[in-house]
């Protein structure tokens, strides 16, 4: 007995140190293979932060467009590749709020000088913004540099917890520079670039938003009788109450209408004017039994009982036996992108199961314009490979929510089709899309 | 006597190491379940979402907003969404899911399961515009929390168990 448990026992202390040094190497591997892809981030970043730099300080007195078109894209690409180089860090980006709100800052402003750069000095509005983002810029750069200088390779970013501790927590409670020396000096930054104004560090990103709906404010009672009145059909049998009320960028109500057995629809109703800006009705569609004619029709009718105005079907696209059929007005011929409407047909009885309308109320205002150029005219921007398939007035949105006068044209290109949007004023090509093969 | 209990001792250790090779292994042979989602009928060109997208944005509402109301899943799609459409955040929804540390499903593993219809639906009314958080960029279950800073974010709606904020 005693001759075959040694052998036995000898096997499996074998058996334990193999399996014990195969983890032990192979955690090491894993955690060498972390530690240097946050140190190439790390690195990265501050290549990528001098450069912009370098490429700002250019920028401000660079007098030639050539030259301030060559330096606004590279001042893009690094701040496209710092944002990266930023995200890959083991910090979660609520502490280093300042930095990304710079780097968002010089892309924001260096897209404004570019989208006018058919203008004779396309620098000259923004020259000051810029002036200031490259102090601040600089300095986050010095910071780097010495961090560099420092010796980053002696430290780890992947002490056991030292990151998860770090992004947990608020600057102020973390008092873990010993430890984490490259995490303690990102944090020290971000407290440092408190020494700028606070005014050219604004909470959120000035950023271009869309109207909203706007009107009188409306009481909860008529809140749920605008939902029971635009859907008159689901209401019946259903408890209809205002069940939560939404703040942020306006005010709205949320109408839940609730049946024993029977999945809760939701319409959310907008605070100020009473607007129908969505409904959602989660039920489960099992079967298709109609088709995509038939759901279009659905739709339209849907619409048209509620007093919408003319519309056109603009796209439709199938998920889970639902059709979610993309509708926008149509006024005097033209296509009013602005004015989108959204309405989801259930496949097996044509139940009207979703409907989005924030665009359509939004847009509530349309500018009236007046085409310069013909068609034909138009036709002569577009490209003379494209072979033109069809085209129409349009209005669309430019990226300042300005409404445009276009004609759109639906091109193929090789194999693909795109829609092509020429200014009506001034035969500009305002917008590209590509149409995704069905 | 002594002799055969370290004997023990040493089996019952090397049982618990072959064991930890066994699961380790099983973990490596393992492939989430995926399924290719069903085709649809042959239509003409048109603005889409990608298929990949969607699955991705609702296995991330699937594993953050199990047992949710369906309101609550879709906000989850939307603050995704949100973070997307924002300077601040990466700008894809990858990007937003996988950014280090921001969800716990992805850190734990649940994201890799596979989303179920409600999930996939509620992605999908998002990803048409659908917000009922009007804006919100964080959300959190104050039973779960301990972290301050988000819990001084200012409010915008409470749905089911998660607070959503701005």
């Amino acid at each position: 007995m005693q001759r075959i448990k040694t052998p036995v026992i000898f096997t499996l202390i074998v058996i334990l140190a193999a399996a014990a040094g195969s983890q032990y190497y192979a955690n090491r591997a894993y955690r060498l293979q972390l530690e240097a892809g946050y140190r190439r981030a790390f690195r990265e970043l501050a290549v990528h932060i001098d450069g912009m730099e370098t490429e700002l300080s250019k920028l401000l007195v660079a007098n030639s467009p050539t030259q301030q078109f060559g330096g606004l894209a590279n001042v893009l690409r690094l701040v496209y590749a710092a944002q990266a180089n930023l995200g890959q860090l083991p910090i979660h980006g609520l502490n280093l709020a300042r930095i990304e709100n710079l780097l968002a800052r010089v892309q924001a402003v260096a897209v404004e000088a570019a989208q006018g750069m058919h203008e004779t000095k396309p620098l000259n509005a923004v020259r000051n913004e810029l002036s200031q983002l490259y102090e601040q810029v600089r300095y986050v750069n010095n910071e780097l540099q010495a961090q560099l200088a420092l010796g980053e390779h002696k430290t780890s970013w992947t002490v056991r917890g030292g990151f998860m501790y770090a992004s947990l927590l608020s600057p102020a409670e973390t008092a873990f520079g010993e430890q984490q020396p490259l995490m303690q000096a990102l944090l020290m930054i971000e407290d440092g670039m408190d020494r700028f104004y606070d005014s050219d560090f604004p909470s959120e990103i000035k950023r271009l938003k869309a109207p909203l709906p706007t009107g009188e404010p409306i009481s909860e009672a008529e809140a749920v009788a605008a939902a029971k009145a635009f859907m008159p059909e689901q209401a019946a049998g259903r408890e209809l109450a205002v069940t939560n009320l939404t703040e942020g960028e306006f005010p709205t109500y949320t109408v839940t209408a609730a049946a024993g057995g029977k999945d809760p629809i939701t319409i959310e109703i907008a605070k100020d004017g009473g607007h129908v800006l969505w409904m959602i009705n989660p039920r489960i569609v099992q079967k298709r039994q109609l088709t995509e004619g038939e759901m279009a029709a659905y739709a339209v009718q849907f619409l048209q009982e509620r007093g919408f105005p003319e519309v056109e079907l603009v796209d439709t696209d199938w998920n889970l036996n639902r059709l979610m059929c993309s509708f926008v007005v149509v006024e005097e011929g033209v296509l009013v992108y602005p004015r989108q409407l959204k309405v989801q047909v259930a496949a097996d009885n044509g139940e009207i199961v979703g409907y989005q309308g924030l665009a359509y109320q939004a847009f509530a205002y349309i500018r009236k314009a007046t085409p310069v150029l013909s068609p034909e005219q138009a036709r002569a921007f577009v490209i003379e490979t494209a072979e033109i398939l069809e085209q129409r007035p349009a209005v669309i949105l430019d990226p300042n929510f300005e409404q445009k006068l276009t004609y759109e044209f639906r091109v193929k290109q090789g194999p693909d089709q795109f829609l092509i949007y020429i200014n009506a004023e001034n035969g500009a090509e305002e917008k590209i899309t590509r149409l995704e093969p069905g | 006597m002594r002799l055969q209990r370290v004997y023990l001792i040493y089996a019952v250790l090397c049982l618990a190491a072959a064991s930890l090779v066994v699961i380790q292994w099983i973990n490596q042979v393992q492939v989430p379940e995926d399924k290719t989602p069903e085709s649809e009928p042959e239509k003409t060109p048109r603005l889409t979402i990608k298929d990949n997208e969607l699955d991705l944005l609702a296995r991330a509402v699937h594993a953050e907003a199990k047992g949710e109301p369906y309101e609550g899943k879709v906000a989850v799609a939307a603050v995704i969404l949100n973070r997307v459409e924002h300077p601040e955040f990466p700008n894809t929804i990858a990007g937003v899911i996988y950014e280090p540390l921001a969800f716990q499903v992805v850190a734990n593993g649940t994201i890799n399961q596979k989303a179920d219809e409600v999930s996939l639906q509620a992605a999908y009314d998002a990803l048409h515009g659908v917000d009922p958080t009007n804006g919100a960029l964080y959300f959190y279950n104050p039973a779960k929390t301990r972290n301050r800073w988000i819990r001084t974010r200012p409010v915008v709606k409470k749905i089911g168990r998660h607070i959503f904020t701005s």
